[in-house]
């Protein structure tokens, strides 16, 4: 467990160095989120048969975006990137376990998501007066988590489909922008014709959309929660299962 | 023990093609093993074996007494891995990278020191890994591979992309690391670099071991025929050389100079001698050569791959 903090904590400094990781885990979300809370304020709409203010809306609308992006969309690109980089391998060659580098890779994500989450969080209350209330707080957070671990699992899965950073990111994109006019994040689910919306359901980001809008609602129902977390945790699994079992270190060969 | 790395009868093919087909090897501890073949031979599916990355269909594999398939986290602290080509964390510093990987290892080498053995100074350790130089940054894999201070070092092309100077500051590394007693596999396209480092080479054709040996006995070397080239002045043909001479001429050459191929080079240089002196002439552009490491390994890799030249992974 210390090597995976010691590997974290590098991994950590180096992201944070790279441009291309800040534009995407802080830069792009809190424009995102000063244009839409921005732009869209005054009038309603209606999420889980309450019915909210668009601020209220979009606000936690961002914070998935953001996790989602950061999570899974920089967890394939470093992965990918350091397999086609031979990074994968030169790690593999040492003493730590692969366990302990798959955990730091996903922790060192998942905390940069964390650090961005809080940040959206801030601005939302007090740039735009969005709070979440007091029984919200345990939502939020099983939402940040149960996407966490989604995401981290279908990203070690969707990893191991792309051999380089640039067939990476096209392949990310296909499947999350999508996802996000699905899934309730910048169309609420409600406006959705009902047939679009249950194939939504299927999928692990509306369920993290609908736990952190929850989040901001307050009073939590329990069974739709379950639901939520439920369905995370079999995606979780899901891509564990299917990374085990094609998973490679080794960069892809040349020539 | 004294035997690093014993392999025997390893096979191991991808789809139809045969990369590895048979090869035994054995590695003593505290040598300089080089490894040699073309591109395509087996050479990189046969290291990647060793180094525990990759599977096999047949054979026995024993690397500083363990199967690598097998070993975990106490083999791979005694074993360091220099790949081919690798851009490194290019956004830490040398050092960071060196602290980094250090502290994966129950007992690592001083970061310090060990960016010294390689050439790499204070100056250079402060520098984003991003970077460096080619040379420099192959300095820092051999670093990083070092780091842990392992007993046996898989170094695979060190000095590809390296201008002549680099290569022997390389070398010179590389001598550095024979002193701490170092087990060291390497391979590489430069027979120069074998020749000067290696205490013993094989050469890989077609996924099989066609020839193992001393740099200085392999392909028979020692024992090969040595060259003799040189020029007969105008209006001189080479018919009136004697008999024994012109029996050992080869065919002509672009360059038109006459070459004979001698198992005994002084006594028929000394033929020539008389034979000059008797007719009152002088031989011009006179050179005698043994075949050179690379000679031999063409010819070696030449017979191996036959009329047709075979294609492997």
């Amino acid at each position: 467990m210390d090597m995976v903090l010691h590997v974290t904590r590098y991994q950590l400094r180096a992201f944070l160095r790279n441009r291309r990781a800040r534009m995407f885990t802080i830069v792009i979300p809190v424009l995102l989120l000063a244009l839409l809370a921005g732009v869209f304020h005054g009038g309603e709409t209606t999420v889980n048969g309450v019915t909210i203010d668009y601020r209220q809306f979009f606000v936690p609308s961002v914070i998935v975006f953001a996790l989602t992006l950061t999570t899974l969309a920089m967890l394939v690109a470093s992965v990918v990137q350091q397999r086609e980089l031979g990074i994968l391998k030169r790690r593999r060659a040492t003493p730590m376990p692969a366990w302990a580098l798959v955990v730091s890779q996903s922790l060192t994500v998942v905390l940069m998501a964390i650090g961005t989450v809080t940040v959206l969080l801030v601005i939302g209350a007090l740039a735009f007066g969005v709070h979440i209330p007091a029984n919200g707080w345990p939502t939020l957070v099983l939402g940040v988590l149960g996407g966490a671990f989604a995401f981290c699992g279908l990203g070690y899965a969707l990893s191991t489909f792309a051999d380089s950073a640039d067939t990476a990111q096209p392949m990310i994109q296909l499947i999350t922008f999508p996802l996000f006019f699905i899934s309730g994040i910048w169309i609420p689910l409600s406006q959705l014709p009902e047939w679009l919306a249950t194939i939504a359901k299927i999928f692990p980001v509306e369920h993290v959309a609908d736990l952190v809008h929850r989040a901001y609602v307050g009073a939590v129902p329990i069974g739709p929660v379950l639901l939520d977390l439920a369905v995370l945790l079999a995606w979780a699994v899901a891509g564990a299962t299917v990374a085990a079992r094609r998973f490679v270190w080794l960069p892809p060969r040349r020539g | 023990m004294d035997t690093a790395i014993r392999v025997h009868g390893l096979r191991r093919s991808f789809g139809d093609v045969e990369a590895v087909a048979g090869v035994d090897l054995e590695v003593g501890h505290g040598e300089i093993f080089a490894f040699l073949g073309p591109n395509g031979a087996g050479k990189t599916t046969t290291i990647e074996i060793l180094e525990g990355f990759g599977e096999r269909d047949a054979g026995e594999v024993e690397v500083l007494g363990a199967d690598p398939a097998h070993a975990g986290g106490a083999w791979r602290q005694r074993v360091g891995i220099v790949m081919q080509e690798s851009p490194g964390e290019q956004e830490l510093t040398v050092r960071e990278c060196m602290e980094l990987y250090a502290g994966l290892y129950r007992a690592p080498r001083p970061v310090d020191a060990t960016l010294e053995l390689v050439g790499l100074g204070a100056e250079t350790a402060a520098k984003m890994t991003g970077t460096l130089s080619g040379g420099q940054r192959r300095r820092l894999d051999v670093a990083l591979a070092l780091i842990g201070d392992p007993e046996l070092i898989f170094l695979d092309e060190p000095t590809t992309g390296f201008d002549p100077a680099a290569r022997r500051d390389a070398w010179k590394m590389l001598d550095g690391l024979r002193d701490l007693g170092k087990t060291i596999f390497l391979t590489t396209h430069y027979m120069e670099e074998a020749e000067r480092l290696a205490d013993r080479i094989a050469v890989i054709a077609g996924g099989r071991i066609i020839d193992e040996g001393t740099p200085a006995t392999i392909g028979n070397r020692d024992i090969a025929a040595s060259e003799i080239l040189f020029t007969l002045p105008a209006g001189i043909d080479p018919w009136e050389l004697p008999e024994d001479l012109r029996a050992l001429m080869q065919p002509e050459r672009r360059d038109g100079r006459i070459e004979l191929h001698s198992a005994a080079p002084l006594a028929d240089l000394g033929r020539l001698g008389s034979w000059a002196e008797g007719r009152g002439i002088e031989v011009g552009e006179l050179e005698v050569r043994r075949p050179t490491l690379e000679d031999v390994y063409l010819r070696l890799t030449a017979e191996a791959a036959g009329p047709a030249p075979e294609e492997a992974r």
